[in-house]
C-alpha cells in the first residue's frame, strides 16, 4: 500500500513540476471553456440542459488530454531508462501500474475540475439563467470521472507497449475513441446490434448522466474496461520482467 | 511489445521452457479476464436495470404513480420505435423519458416496453422500413406499437409553447412583456399512447351509407374516405359501414356514427333513430356540405345547432377564391392541441350555435346542450344565400355578415337519472366534408387531419387519455448586456487557462533558477 502510494504521489508530483503540464493543462482548459462558451451561445433561446453542455464539452477534449498526460507513463521511463531500475524496487506489477494509473487519473481529474468553476462562473454572471442543477451536475461529473478512468487505463496501456511517446499517444487516442466509433459505425449495419450500439453510445451515457439519470450498466462499462486495461498492463510489465 | 526493448533484470530460473509456460500463463490469463468482463457485461445487460435519479429539477423525469401502474400492469408486448432527429430541441428529454418508461416496465417485473432509436438521418434504411410498416410521412415522431395496434406521438404532442402577454406593460412598451413558456407534455403523451395501443376494446365507428355519403372503401383520387378511414384504423379504431335498413337501427356497440357528405335526404324515420340514439348518450360526427338539404337540419336545431342553406365566402382567408383557411379555435379540447396549425375547407355552409345554446354566454340553462364553435370565418366573410349569384358576392338584405362559424361541438350532461350517471351526448358539426376526402389528403391539406382526428377522438372519448401535468423543461437566457457578455467570455473562457498559464510559467522560472 505505501509503495503504491509513494508511486502516486511521486507521479503527481513529477506532473505539477513540469511547465509541458502546466501548458497542457491550459490548453486542455482553453479547449474545453471555449467550447463549452459556444455551445452555451448556439443554444441561447433553446430548450437545453446546462450541465450536459459542459459535459459534452469536457469530456470532447479529454481523449486530448488523457493521451498527452499518459504518454510518457512507462514511454518515458522505457527511453530513460529508469524502468528497470523501477522494477528492481520492492514493488509488484500491480503496485507501478496502480501508483502510475491513479497519479496520471487523478491530474487528469484535477485538470477538468476548473471547468465546473467556469459553470457557476457563468450561472454568477447571467441573470436569467436558472438556478444551475447541482444533482444532475453531480451526474456529469460522475460520468466524466468514469470516462477518464477508461481513457487513463486505454493511455497507460497503450505507453506501456512502446517507448515513444508519440506513438503512445496516438495509439491511446485511438483506443479512446474507437469504442465510441465503433458503435457510430454499428449503427450503419444492416445488422440487429442494439443493445451493443446502446451500450457502446458515449454521448448517450454523458446526456443521461448529465441529466441526473444515472444508469449502473454504463457505470459497470467504464469501470470494468479500466480494470481490464490495468490487468493487462500488470501482466504486460510481468512479462518484461522475464 | 517493442522489438528492441532492453533485456529483462529480473534472473530466468528455470530457463526457456519456463519462460515460454510463464508466457503463455500470462496471456491466457489476459483472454480469461477479457472474457469474463464481456460475459459479466452482457450479463448485466440482461438483468433489469439499475437506474436512479439525482437531479434537483423537481424530478424533471421522474414517473407519475399513474404511469407506473400503467407500466407495471401491461399485459402485453408494446414495441416503442423512436424516429425524432438527435438535432431536435427535445431529443434527449424524449430519450431519457423512453429510458424511464423501458426501465420501469423492466422493474415491475412484467419486461413489456421494449424501445428502439432510430435516427432518421443516419440510418436511412431501417428509416424507410419503419416509415413504410408504420405509413409515416414526416420524422420526429414516436410510434407505440401492441400487436399491430399503432398510436403515433409527435413533437407536435410534446412540445407546447405558451405566450402570456402582460397587457398593461405591453401597452406601455415596457421590456418582458411578452413571456415565452415551453411545457413539455412528453409523459401525458407516451403515457396516452401506452394506454390506447393496449386498450383491449376498440371504438367502433359507423359510416352511414345510402344517401350519397362519402365510401369508406373507395380509395380513389377523386373522392372517397379510403384514405381518411386508414388513419382510423390506424389509431385504433374500428370502422364499419352502416345501412340502417339493414341494421334495424344503430347497433349497439357504435362508439360513434359518422355521417359524412350526404347528398340525400335521409328518411324521417332515419332521422327519428339518430335523435333517440342522441338521446342515449350517442355520438355523432356529422360533415356537411354547401346546398345540401339533408333532413338533419330540425334534428341540429334542438341540439342548438343552427344549420343554413347557404356557402361561406371569406375573401380575407383563401388562396384562390374557393377554399377557407383556418386555424381551429383553442377554446375547446378539440382545437386545443393544434395550436397554429392551419386547416383547409374546399368550400363550407354556416355552422352557428342558436343563441341559447350558446356555450360563450354564460346562461345557457344547465338542462341544455352547450354548442362550442370550433373554427370561425374572419370579419370579411359572409353566408351567401344565393347559389345562383356568380360570383358570389355580399348582399346585406340576403346574406349573413361575418364573422360566420365553420364547424361546431355539442355537448349536453352528464345526466345523472335513477340508473346512475350516464355519459354525455356529443355531437360534432362541420360545414365541410370534403377536407378529409382522397383528394384533400392526397395534397396534404395542411392539418385537416388532425383536426378531424381530434374531432373524432373526443368523441369516442380518447382525447385525454392519461391527464398528467406537463413538465417545464430546462432553458438556455443569458439576459446580459453587451458589456457583461463581454466580461463573461473573458472570465468563463480565460479566466482559468491563463492562471493555470502564470502557475506553469512560475513553476518553470523556479526550477530553472
Amino acid at each position: 500500500m505505501r509503495q503504491w502510494r509513494g508511486i502516486w504521489l511521486r507521479e503527481l508530483g513529477a506532473c505539477f513540476l513540469s511547465p509541458i503540464a502546466y501548458a497542457m493543462l491550459a490548453l486542455y482548459l482553453l479547449l474545453g471553456s471555449w467550447t463549452f462558451w459556444h455551445a452555451v451561445q448556439s443554444h441561447v433561446g433553446r430548450a437545453e440542459s446546462l450541465p450536459s453542455l459542459l459535459v459534452l464539452s469536457a469530456a470532447l477534449w479529454l481523449p486530448v488530454l488523457s493521451a498527452l498526460t499518459t504518454m510518457r507513463l512507462f514511454a518515458e521511463e522505457k527511453r530513460q531508462g529508469t524502468l528497470e531500475i523501477l522494477m528492481t524496487a520492492p514493488v509488484t506489477e500491480w503496485q507501478v501500474v496502480l501508483g502510475k494509473y491513479a497519479g496520471a487519473l487523478s491530474f487528469v481529474l484535477l485538470a477538468m475540475a476548473p471547468l465546473f468553476g467556469m459553470f457557476f462562473a457563468l450561472c454568477a454572471l447571467a441573470p436569467a439563467m436558472p438556478e444551475p442543477d447541482v444533482g444532475a451536475l453531480a451526474g456529469g461529473a460522475l460520468i466524466l470521472a468514469l470516462l477518464a478512468s477508461y481513457c487513463v487505463a486505454v493511455g497507460l496501456f497503450f505507453s506501456l507497449l512502446t517507448r515513444n511517446q508519440i506513438v503512445a499517444a496516438v495509439g491511446g487516442f485511438g483506443g479512446m475513441v474507437l469504442p465510441a466509433l465503433g458503435g457510430h459505425l454499428l449503427s450503419y449495419a444492416p445488422v440487429g446490434a442494439d443493445r451493443l450500439i446502446r451500450l457502446l453510445a458515449v454521448e448517450d451515457h454523458l446526456m443521461d448522466f448529465a441529466r441526473g439519470a444515472l444508469d449502473a450498466k454504463p457505470a459497470f462499462l467504464y469501470v470494468s474496461a479500466a480494470a481490464l486495461l490495468l490487468f493487462f498492463s500488470s501482466r504486460a510489465l510481468m512479462l518484461r520482467r522475464m | 511489445m517493442d522489438a528492441e526493448d532492453t533485456p529483462s533484470v529480473t534472473p530466468t530460473p528455470h530457463g526457456r521452457a519456463w519462460r515460454l509456460a510463464f508466457r503463455a500463463n500470462a496471456l491466457v490469463s489476459m483472454a480469461l479476464a477479457a472474457l469474463l468482463a464481456v460475459l459479466a457485461n452482457v450479463l448485466l445487460d440482461l438483468l433489469p436495470p439499475l437506474r436512479g435519479n439525482v437531479s434537483s429539477a423537481h424530478g424533471y423525469y421522474r414517473l407519475s404513480d399513474k404511469t407506473l401502474a400503467l407500466l407495471h400492469g401491461l399485459e402485453q408486448e408494446v414495441e416503442v420505435v423512436s424516429l425524432f432527429n438527435p438535432r431536435h430541441d427535445f431529443y434527449a428529454d424524449v430519450r431519457t423519458l423512453l429510458r424511464e418508461y423501458e426501465y420501469e416496465s423492466r422493474r415491475g417485473g412484467q419486461g413489456r416496453l421494449a424501445v428502439r432509436f432510430v435516427d432518421p438521418h443516419r440510418d436511412v434504411a431501417r428509416t424507410r422500413e419503419m416509415k413504410q410498416r408504420y405509413s409515416l410521412a414526416t420524422a420526429d415522431m414516436v410510434v407505440f406499437d401492441a400487436g399491430g395496434r399503432v398510436k403515433y406521438v409527435s413533437a407536435q404532442d410534446i412540445v407546447e409553447e405558451q405566450r402570456t402577454v402582460d397587457v398593461g406593460r405591453h401597452m406601455a412598451g415596457a421590456p418582458g412583456a411578452v413571456q415565452t413558456a415551453t411545457l413539455f407534455h412528453g409523459e401525458q403523451a407516451f403515457s396516452s399512447a401506452i394506454q390506447n395501443v393496449s386498450q383491449k376494446t376498440r371504438p367502433v365507428v359507423y359510416a352511414l351509407t345510402g344517401h350519397g355519403e362519402a365510401d369508406i372503401a373507395d380509395y380513389s383520387e377523386q373522392a372517397g374516405y379510403g384514405g381518411i378511414a386508414r388513419i382510423m384504423r390506424r389509431d385504433n379504431m374500428e370502422v364499419r359501414p352502416l345501412d340502417m335498413g339493414r341494421h334495424g337501427g344503430i347497433p349497439e356497440d357504435a362508439s360513434v356514427l359518422l355521417v359524412a357528405g350526404p347528398t340525400r335526404h335521409l328518411a324521417r324515420e332515419e332521422v327519428d333513430i339518430i335523435g333517440q340514439w342522441l338521446n342515449r348518450s350517442g355520438r355523432l360526427f356529422l360533415l356537411l356540405d354547401p346546398w345540401t338539404r339533408t333532413g338533419l337540419e330540425d334534428l341540429m336545431a334542438t341540439w342548438g345547432v343552427r344549420l343554413d342553406m347557404d356557402a361561406v365566402q371569406d375573401p380575407a382567408r383563401t388562396l384562390t377564391g374557393r377554399e377557407l383557411v383556418f386555424r381551429p379555435l383553442p377554446t375547446h379540447d378539440i382545437g386545443r392541441p393544434l395550436r397554429n396549425i392551419g386547416c383547409i375547407f374546399y368550400g363550407a355552409r354556416s355552422v352557428e350555435p342558436l343563441p341559447a345554446h350558446d356555450a360563450l354566454q354564460e346562461d345557457v340553462q344547465a338542462d341544455k346542450a352547450r354548442v362550442y364553435v370550433l373554427a370561425r370565418t374572419s370579419e370579411k366573410a359572409w353566408a351567401e344565400r344565393d347559389p345562383a349569384q356568380k360570383p358570389p358576392r355580399y348582399d346585406a338584405d340576403t346574406d349573413r355578415p361575418g364573422p360566420i362559424g365553420l364547424a361546431a361541438a355539442v355537448e349536453k350532461g352528464p345526466v345523472t337519472d335513477t340508473s346512475g350517471d350516464l355519459s354525455p351526448t356529443r355531437i360534432v358539426v362541420f360545414g365541410d366534408s370534403v377536407f378529409v376526402s382522397n383528394p384533400a389528403l392526397a395534397v396534404g391539406a395542411g392539418g385537416n387531419v388532425d383536426l378531424f382526428m381530434s374531432a373524432l377522438n373526443w368523441l369516442a372519448d380518447r382525447e385525454e387519455l392519461m391527464a398528467l401535468a406537463p413538465k417545464i423543461p430546462e432553458r438556455i437566457e443569458l439576459g446580459m448586456t453587451r458589456d457583461r457578455m463581454r466580461q463573461a467570455f473573458l472570465i468563463v473562457v480565460f479566466a482559468a487557462p491563463t492562471l493555470v498559464a502564470l502557475i506553469g510559467g512560475a513553476v518553470w522560472w523556479r526550477r530553472r533558477r
